[in-house]
């Protein structure tokens, strides 16, 4: 088992290292010059190529991209930002927190509701409490998440003035005390966490109905049943339990739609995370920072997908990890 | 209805006019029609019938279980510990949970896939004691490894730490055995024991079973295709064909001496394949439950058909000895 | 043909099913139908009727451009039902492929595959359709591709997944000692028992592929001026959203109903498809 995850830590920065290869020759082959976009149109052409050459932009792609490895892979340094100036690690290092904040807290919350929600439809299979769950679920599932935190915005921030429009937190922050700093962070990230959450409630929820569903009508519930078991057992340690396992690997897979869901939400509430960054970034054609931000996603998106398959493994021993 | 010669007072299961129908989107299947039976204690009683007769549908409405779309009518009733129920259909499923598994234990007809797949044996086994046993931290896992070895298993502790998919297919019928014997019944129903199993291996489980028999007073409902198992091991013996019992008795003279044509179609392809002779094969089709045809069910396929048995259903004739069958033309008769 | 034609008949009896494809087809026509259906042009601009609220001449309202929101809504089903339905089409044609491939292959080229699988989910999605479209000129063409190109690896490792246990199955292990073909086993006994996941995971993906491409018009990197998809819409109506309210609000419901009803219907199709897993 360690040796598997030992493999599979390895095996990440080839993968990683592909990734950000592709998006290299991605982003330089792509069309749009960065200087234009960097810099006011009256700049004199002298001053545009000192910068040019200051970033190494007028070298064949080969050499650049020889430069660019080398700088990663021995000083993890995907050079400094065209809008910043500093190093783009930084950049993006500063902007991690909020969105794994966001994001780490929007699917707890969707997997609380989403769980719930599932088990009882399930139980409940056909009737009331069920068609209600399912229709609340299909109407969440079925919406944009950007829709849904643009009206949330216009009605609780802009309208009824209840919750703050935008950022991680006042602006009178730092003169807070550490409960009412918390309390104000938790303020901010209502509206985008809910929001997120809500979205993601909708999948999980609609997942685990199914899958529990399906476990219900298998032989061995009805052999369970045929030797007393007691429904409640029945439910929650066999169906339940069997049904939740396949979750293990949608998590995996969720995490890179939660960064997606992060961008818009980042985007509409304005927080100070990964999502804008790279927003911005893109249409910046801010190279260095997209590298690293790239390559800080597939980290955790790999790793995530990771901790699912060594999850998975371990909650169904059909399931056997080959070392 | 009782037609048992050497009955020994109260049976365990009493079933009167058994229906089970098959709800599709817009028309019901009456799969099995009326159908009346009585175990008492420590009978092995043997049922026999085509693919697709309803026998398994028939083993889980005894403990009234069933998928959704079937609808079980008639009555059944059930001898527990501590006194008679009467007809357990209307139960809740509260209730019946309280029965299933104590009265009556049963064994479905495919072990592999009657375990959940992701917990090991010995947890299943426990999970299906009584509360009390099962909550105990010393007696629940001691009567798991007992009931291991009443199923006749021997390597206990492996087989109880193992999950499912680690055993093998008679391993696992063993394993679904203590399952079933969990909640101390005083009926066993075994839906195919042996279908999978090969010769040596399906010995030893019927031994077991007869063991069980005679040691507890365990009474026995083995459903097979197996004339020669059935003849071996059983002491009583239902023929279904097409949702009713076409004849019952004692299986030593039913075997000897059917009266039954059906009966003696299927001892004939049974002798036949014992000894390698040409198969006389039932001619045609079991008929298909959509269409029901005037007449008695075996009809066209009787090699003593006759104007009548087209016309009208036979009744089910009962002889003083226990035994009864459903024909116009008997074959003992006849011949 | 026979077959559709009893699958549309069974799913004409379900409640649902009905009324998913009935919204569905209503969307469809009206996208279809453009022309006839309203009085005005979608790309016409008259400033002297801009932001006007929901009236009997424009029933949902103008844009802030002055041109007749329902109409806009209309042209914009076209772009925003004919991105999902294409680039669906293309996901479920590669991710089927290698998860077939991939799953009954194993070894090595289970290996490279699912290596490929990793390294293309370890992209995130939005993420990377973001990178793509956003440095290339987009074009209708060119988001097809990509969100076609960016999202079959799910298809694979569904099938991949289904593959895996369908292929331990007796069945399938006693069809192999007999001697059929691979390709007999993989088309015959593999691939119809994974149809039921393939098509309610494609169906569910069609409505996906929607809300990903008004997502990215919503950041202003999709469907660019004077096109427009729902999500354009939405994020016009984004310049004053208290005032003119009802820009965002009904291309939003556009999207929502119209995505409703194509759950509404694959959830149909998957217990049609799979009667044993909705029995009750
Ligand atoms: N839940 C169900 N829904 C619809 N039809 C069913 C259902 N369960 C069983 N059947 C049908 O009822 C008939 C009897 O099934 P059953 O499993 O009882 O047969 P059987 O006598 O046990 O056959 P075998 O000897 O092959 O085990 C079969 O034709 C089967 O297709
Ligand atoms: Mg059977």
């Amino acid at each position: 088992m360690i040796a598997y995850i030992l493999r599979r830590l390895i095996n990440i920065v080839p993968v990683v290292l592909i990734g950000l290869t592709i998006t290299f020759f991605f982003i330089h082959l792509a069309p749009g010059d960065p200087t234009l976009r960097l810099m006011d149109p009256s700049v004199s052409p002298e001053v545009r190529q000192q910068v040019i050459e200051r970033f190494g932009l007028d070298q064949a792609l080969h050499i650049q991209y020889y430069n660019w490895l080398r700088n990663v892979l021995l000083d993890f340094d995907f050079g400094n930002s065209f809008k910043y100036g500093h190093p783009a690690s930084a950049v993006v290092l500063d902007a991690l927190p909020a969105t794994l904040l966001l994001t780490g807290t929007a699917i707890l919350l969707g997997l609380l509701l989403g769980t719930v929600s599932g088990i009882v439809s399930a139980v409940y299979q056909g009737r009331l409490p069920d068609r209600l769950i399912n229709l609340i679920l299909l109407f969440f599932y079925s919406m944009p998440v950007f829709w849904l935190g643009m009206m949330a915005l216009g009605l609780f921030s802009i309208k009824l003035d209840l919750l703050p429009a935008s950022q991680l937190s006042s602006i009178y922050y730092t003169d807070l005390s550490p409960l009412a700093k918390i309390m104000d962070v938790a303020k901010h990230l209502i509206l985008p966490v809910t929001t997120l959450g809500l979205a993601s409630a909708a999948g999980f929820g609609r997942f685990i109905r199914a899958s529990i569903i399906k476990e219900l009508n298998s032989d061995y519930i009805m052999a369970a049943r045929a030797r007393g078991l007691s429904e409640r057992k029945i439910v929650l340690s066999y169906a339940a339990r069997n049904g939740l396992i396949p979750l293990i690997s949608l998590i995996g897979l969720t995490i890179p739609v939660m960064f997606g869901g992060a961008v818009v939400i980042e985007v509409i509430f304005s927080l100070p995370g990964m999502g804008r960054t790279m927003v911005e970034a893109v249409l910046g054609r801010d190279y260095p920072v997209i590298l690293s931000a790239s390559s800080w996603a597939f980290i955790s998106v790999v790793i995530g997908n990771l901790l699912a398959d060594i999850g998975y493994s371990l909650a169904d021993p059909r399931v056997r990890i080959n070392t | 209805m009782n037609n048992r010669n050497n009955t020994s007072g109260q049976p365990l299961i009493d079933v009167r006019e058994l229906t089970i129908d098959i709800l599709g989107r817009g028309s019901t299947t009456r799969l099995i029609e009326n159908l009346s039976f009585t175990v008492y204690p420590g009978d092995i009683v043997g049922i026999v019938g085509e693919s697709g007769a309803g026998k398994s549908l028939l083993c889980k409405a005894l403990i009234g279980l069933k998928h959704n779309n079937i609808r079980l009518g008639g009555t059944i009733n059930l001898q527990k510990q501590d006194g008679w129920v009467n007809n357990i259909f209307p139960m809740t499923n509260r209730d019946l949970e309280k029965l299933r598994g104590k009265t009556i234990g049963i064994q479905f007809q495919e072990p592999a896939s009657s375990m959940n797949p992701v917990l090991q044996c010995g947890r299943q086994i426990r999970d299906a004691l009584p509360a009390i046993e099962r909550k105990d931290k010393v007696i629940g896992p001691a009567r798991v490894v007992e009931l291991l070895q009443l199923a006749g298993l021997e390597e206990v502790d492996r087989v109880a730490r193992a999950y499912p998919h680690e055993l093998s297919g008679g391993m696992l019928q063993r394993v679904t055995l203590a399952c079933a014997l969990a909640g101390r019944p005083r009926v066993l129903i075994i839906d195919e024991p042996t279908a999978a199993l090969d010769p040596i291996t399906t010995y030893g489980l019927m031994n077991t079973l007869d063991r069980l028999n005679r040691e507890l007073n365990l009474a026995l409902i083995i459903v097979s295709h197996d004339l020669n198992l059935i003849k071996t091991w059983t002491r009583q013996l239902i023929v279904m064909y097409s949702g009713q019992i076409l004849e019952q008795g004692a299986t030593t003279e039913v075997l000897v001496q059917p009266y039954h044509p059906y009966t003696k179609a299927l001892l004939e392809c049974e002798q036949a394949l014992e000894h390698n002779e040409e198969l006389k094969p039932i001619p045609g089709q079991i008929p298909s439950l959509l269409e029901k045809l005037a007449g008695c069910r075996f009809g066209d396929r009787c090699s003593a058909y006759q104007v009548r048995c087209g016309q009208e259903e036979p009744d089910l004739t009962n002889e003083p000895g226990g035994r009864s069958w459903r024909c116009f033309y008997p074959v003992s008769n006849t011949e | 043909m026979k077959d559709w034609y009893y699958l549309l008949k069974k799913l004409w009896r379900d409640k649902s099913a009905r009324i998913g494809m009935l919204i569905i087809a209503v969307v469809a026509v009206s996208a279809l139908a453009a022309p006839l259906l309203t009085p005005y042009e979608p790309n016409t601009q008259d400033l002297s009727i801009a932001a006007q609220a929901p009236s009997f001449s424009h029933p949902l309202g103008t844009d802030l451009y002055g041109r007749d929101l329902l109409t806009r809504l209309i042209y914009g089903a076209r772009v925003s039902l004919g991105i999902g339905l294409c680039a669906t089409l293309l996901a479920v044609l590669i991710g089927t492929t290698v998860g077939l491939i991939s799953g009954y292959a194993g070894g090595w080229v289970d290996n490279i595959l699912m290596r490929i699988v990793d390294v293309l989910l370890g992209f995130p999605r939005l993420f990377v359709i973001l990178l793509a479209v956003g440095l290339s000129t987009p074009s209708v063409k060119i988001i097809i591709l990509i969100l076609g190109a960016l999202s079959w690896m799910e298809i694979a490792r569904i099938v991949r997944g289904e593959v895996i246990v369908i292929r331990e199955m007796l069945y399938v292990k006693s069809a192999v000692a007999l001697g059929i073909s691979k390709r007999k086993i993989l088309l015959e006994y593999i691939l119809p028992n994974t149809t039921d996941v393939i098509t309610v995971y494609a169906t569910l993906l069609i409505g996906t592929t929607i809300i990903v491409e008004a997502s990215l018009s919503f950041l202003g990197l999709g469907v660019q001026p004077p096109d427009a998809s729902w999500g354009t819409i939405i994020n016009q109506g984004r310049i004053d959203p208290i005032n003119a309210w009802w820009i965002s609000t009904f291309a939003g419901l556009a999207i929502v109903i119209t995505v409703i009803g194509i759950n509404l219907l694959g959830d149909s199709l998957r217990s049609l498809l799979n009667p044993r897993a909705d029995q009750n």
